[in-house]
């Protein structure tokens, strides 16, 4: 066990101890993580703060069988996903939106309503592709989410959203591809070079 | 490489650091091809606005929200833990000082010569004016003394046990 590991371990023996100040730090070294998933996963404002909370109520009731069979952020990173998925299944809301045969593809899935005026007026490639983004499926922002702003590992996504490994990596190629895609159809790639300078 | 466009396959990798960019095949063909620079480019794009901390902000009295929720009190500082326990010495200390000085204890401080030899120190330490006293010790107060003990030591009992309730019953699942 590394010396991080250690101190993870001695920080949850004092979180369940009942050392208000460990459960506090617990929380700060975790809430970028969380606010992240939970930013992209839920896109009712009103409800993404109290959604954090519940997911560190539900780390705090279920520390105690924590058995570091992996890190101890992907462990909140999955109670973080379970927690968003049980209250988009509330919503009904579904986590896949592009899968099986005569369903939706990945590209149906983002938003085509801007005209190019429209982006012409806007002029701002960061704004389009954050709408892109935002009309991505749940688990393809999830799974981008935690390899660009997280930095974890195929694997360590894997676990949080309970996919394979391939699977995760897939999501990401066309997650990716499709966001260039999207770009090119509606910029001229020189309108680009100017608006990115 | 040759004239065939690099996959986009490929370009992720390339920003991904999976390619060994400087004696890959691949390198030498983007130094070349403009149309693999500008997907590239395109690619760069996305890449940077993926990487981009867009997040919301949480309040920042975050942490001690959750720390309220889940029930975690904070902890007092010493003075304030303690104050209870502090009180109660005082206030034995502030009765054992006015019944010395008030009343005659001395019949008192007799009887508690029998059992634990306090007059005995005071006479090696040649207070022989309080140890007089002790030696006449009241009946009365032989009961109200270890009274006062045994309510003292009630009231620090009741305070652990309800220091306990505020820890959570179980943490586990």
């Amino acid at each position: 066990m590394d010396k991080d590991s250690k101190e993870i371990k001695r920080l949850i023996e004092s979180v369940l101890s009942g050392n208000r100040g460990a459960f506090v730090r617990l929380v700060e070294m975790h809430k970028r993580l969380v606010s992240h998933m939970v930013f992209r996963m839920i896109q009712n404002e009103a409800d993404r703060e109290d959604l954090c909370q519940e997911v560190f109520m539900r780390v705090y009731d279920n520390l105690g069988s924590f058995r570091f069979q992996s890190k101890l952020s992907t462990w909140i990173g999955s109670v973080a996903f379970n927690t968003c998925a049980n209250y988009l299944e509330k919503k009904r809301v579904p986590l896949y939106q592009d899968l099986g045969p005569g369903e939706r593809t990945i590209d149906d899935c983002v938003d085509n309503s801007l005209n190019p005026d429209e982006i012409v007026e806007r002029g701002d490639i960061s704004s389009i592709i954050r709408r892109e983004i935002d009309g991505l499926p749940i688990k393809y922002r999830t799974v981008i989410t935690l390899y660009h702003l997280e930095e974890m590992s195929y694997k360590e996504i894997g676990s949080i959203a309970n996919l394979p490994e391939g699977t995760v990596k897939s999501y990401l190629f066309r997650a990716r591809r499709l966001l260039k895609e999207k770009l090119l159809s509606k910029f001229k790639t020189e309108d680009l070079w100017e608006r990115s300078i | 490489m040759g004239t065939e466009h690099l996959t986009d396959e490929e370009l992720q990798e390339i920003l991904d650091r999976k390619h060994e960019l400087a004696e890959s095949d691949v390198n030498s063909h983007l130094d070349t091809c403009e149309v693999c620079q500008e997907r590239l480019k395109l690619y760069e794009n996305v890449y940077a606005e993926l990487a981009s901390d867009e997040g919301f902000h949480l309040s920042e009295d975050f942490s001690a929200k959750v720390a309220d929720r889940v029930g975690l009190v904070p902890s007092e500082p010493f003075l304030q833990k303690h104050l209870q326990l502090i009180l109660g010495i005082a206030s034995l200390a502030a009765l054992a000082l006015a019944s010395i000085l008030l009343f005659d204890i001395s019949s008192i401080i007799g009887r508690l010569h029998d059992f634990a030899g306090i007059t005995s120190f005071f006479e090696r330490m040649g207070q022989s004016t309080l140890s007089a006293k002790l030696r006449s010790i009241d009946k009365i107060w032989s009961l109200v003394i270890p009274g006062i003990v045994v309510l003292f030591t009630i009231g620090l009992v009741d305070r652990v046990v309800r220091q306990q309730r505020k820890r959570p019953t179980s943490l586990l699942m």
